[in-house]
């Protein structure tokens, strides 16, 4: 069972390898002529305004933190779906999943409410509210 | 991998060089497998895009319907000048194709083509297949971010945002074979659909998951509709928009072997595996399982390509609701249907 998953590593160490090697051998071949202008990033042919590396839209974070919380949840089954088939009391089993389900889908449902899963968020809501 | 090392001990050798010489024959053939494999996928894409649009595609190279294109571009590809942006973070640039690559490759490890035909018989095959193929994520990001360019920054965002996003729906899609059959080891999902017949026709939640995972699987190997990351009309060609020659390359070989991982997944966990007919088997001969899996594994390829030359792209909101809006809820609803399922003890149209 070890032997699997030393497997795994030096398949992972391969893959790497495999990646490097055509590039160290075509650095034989290719020829390498770098000025100015081929390192310019591509911006449709103008010249780039600012740098690249830049704050970026909130709307990933948010979506990135429900990722998270949705992805320890699928962590949290997995071994639920694992064992169902064999336990011995399938009712107990069937009703645990079930409480679990409900209260993600609460979960989810909540962020619906709130807007997050949107990616236009909308401020209907909270205009009520002011309203 | 045992067997081979059982057949190098035989020809006499010791432990550790017959378990060097197990490794290096598994890593020789599935290296020549995925070239070959990514060389042929990336002409058969050519050709049914160009069949779909009533052209011919290429006809040039090679002899016949031009089979020797995709020959021709690796060896052009590896003439082409590496270019690295100066102002870029060089070593995130130059590591990135490695990861996301190294990922996807140690995927395919674990893929059983047929009853003992695998590289190794991992115990959690399904969740190992799972978590390095996301590795890719990290991969795109630090590609994304290390090119100094606003495009391939906005396209690794959104690769990102995407491939996360539909995780949790493949992932719940997943979770329902698994717990039909009781077990992680994909070797088991092809003997219990020799018994039962295909899982797919199980029971109707099943049904329903290998859409929504076949679905997710579009998105999270970023085929159209879903190929927003690298959307060529807003965003040049998104993440990897500054890497040129071989760099570039390894991308596109990416790409394609994600394909194959899942569509392999598609067809062990929900059609069949190795088994020919919707009501089981287990009589066929032996020698026919890796052609049987791999005939399966072609045409959800073949419909993976279908689906890009004829839907249009979808916007970002759009994408981003059909995850969790849609999916999310229907996978879940087909857990605990399929849970309900097992508990009352029915299903199985062939058992």
């Amino acid at each position: 069972m070890t032997l699997d998953y030393h497997a795994v590593l030096v398949f992972l160490i391969t893959g790497i390898v495999m990646v490097c090697a055509p590039l160290v051998m075509g650095a034989l071949f290719r020829p390498n002529n770098p000025y100015r202008e081929k390192g310019i990033p591509y911006e449709c042919a103008e010249d780039p305004i600012g740098g690249a590396q830049v704050r970026f839209d909130m709307r990933f974070y948010t979506t990135a933190l429900i990722f998270i919380v949705f992805d320890a949840e699928i962590v949290l089954i997995f071994p639920w779906a694992h064992v169902f088939k064999t336990h011995p009391e399938k009712g107990l089993a069937f009703a645990a999943g079930l409480v679990f389900a409900t209260i993600v889908f609460f979960g989810l449902l909540y962020d619906w409410a709130k807007g997050d899963l949107s990616w236009v968020k909308t401020f209907r809501n909270k205009r009520r509210v002011q309203g | 991998m045992t067997s081979l090392i059982a057949f190098f001990e035989g020809l006499g050798l010791e432990g550790v060089l017959a378990l060097s010489a197990a490794y290096a024959l598994c890593i020789a053939s599935l290296l020549g497998f995925i070239t070959v494999y990514a060389m042929f996928a990336i002409w058969m894409e050519r050709k049914v895009a160009a069949h779909i649009q009533v052209r011919y595609g290429p006809m040039e190279t090679g002899a016949w319907h031009g089979w020797a294109q995709s020959v021709a571009d690796a060896v052009k590809l590896l003439f082409k000048e590496d270019l690295i942006p100066p102002e870029g973070n060089k070593f995130l640039f130059w590591i990135a194709p490695a990861v996301v690559f190294c990922g996807v490759f140690a995927g395919f490890i674990a893929i059983p083509f047929a009853e003992g035909m695998q590289i190794v018989d991992l115990h959690l095959g399904v969740f190992f297949i799972m978590a390095i193929a996301s590795v890719e994520v990290i991969g795109v990001i630090m590609a994304g971010w290390a090119s100094n360019s606003k495009y391939s920054l906005f396209g690794a965002v959104r690769e990102a945002a995407q491939v996360v996003s539909y995780e949790i729906p493949a992932a719940t899609a997943l979770l329902v074979p698994i717990l039909v059959v009781g077990s992680f080891r994909l070797g088991d999902f092809n003997a219990f659909q020799a018994d039962h017949g295909w899982l797919v026709l199980y029971n109707p939640f099943l049904t329903v998951a290998a859409l929504i995972y076949f679905i997710s699987s579009l998105a999270g190997c970023k085929r159209a509709p879903f190929d927003l990351p690298e959307a060529e009309s807003e965003l040049v060609s998104g993440f990897h928009t500054e890497y040129s020659g071989m760099r570039f390359s390894f991308f596109f070989l990416e790409e394609y072997a994600s394909m194959f991982v899942a569509a392999a997944l598609t067809a062990t966990l929900f059609f069949g595996g190795w088994n020919l007919f919707p009501w089981g088997g287990g009589w066929e001969p032996a020698p026919l399982a890796p052609v049987i899996l791999i005939s399966k594994i072609f045409f959800f390829i073949f419909v993976q390509m279908w689906l890009r030359w004829t839907l249009p792209r979808l916007r970002v909101d759009q994408v981003m609701a059909m995850g969790y809006k849609y999916l999310v809820p229907w996978a879940f609803v087909c857990l605990i249907g399929a849970a309900w399922f097992e508990y009352m003890g029915w299903g199985g149209l062939f058992s």
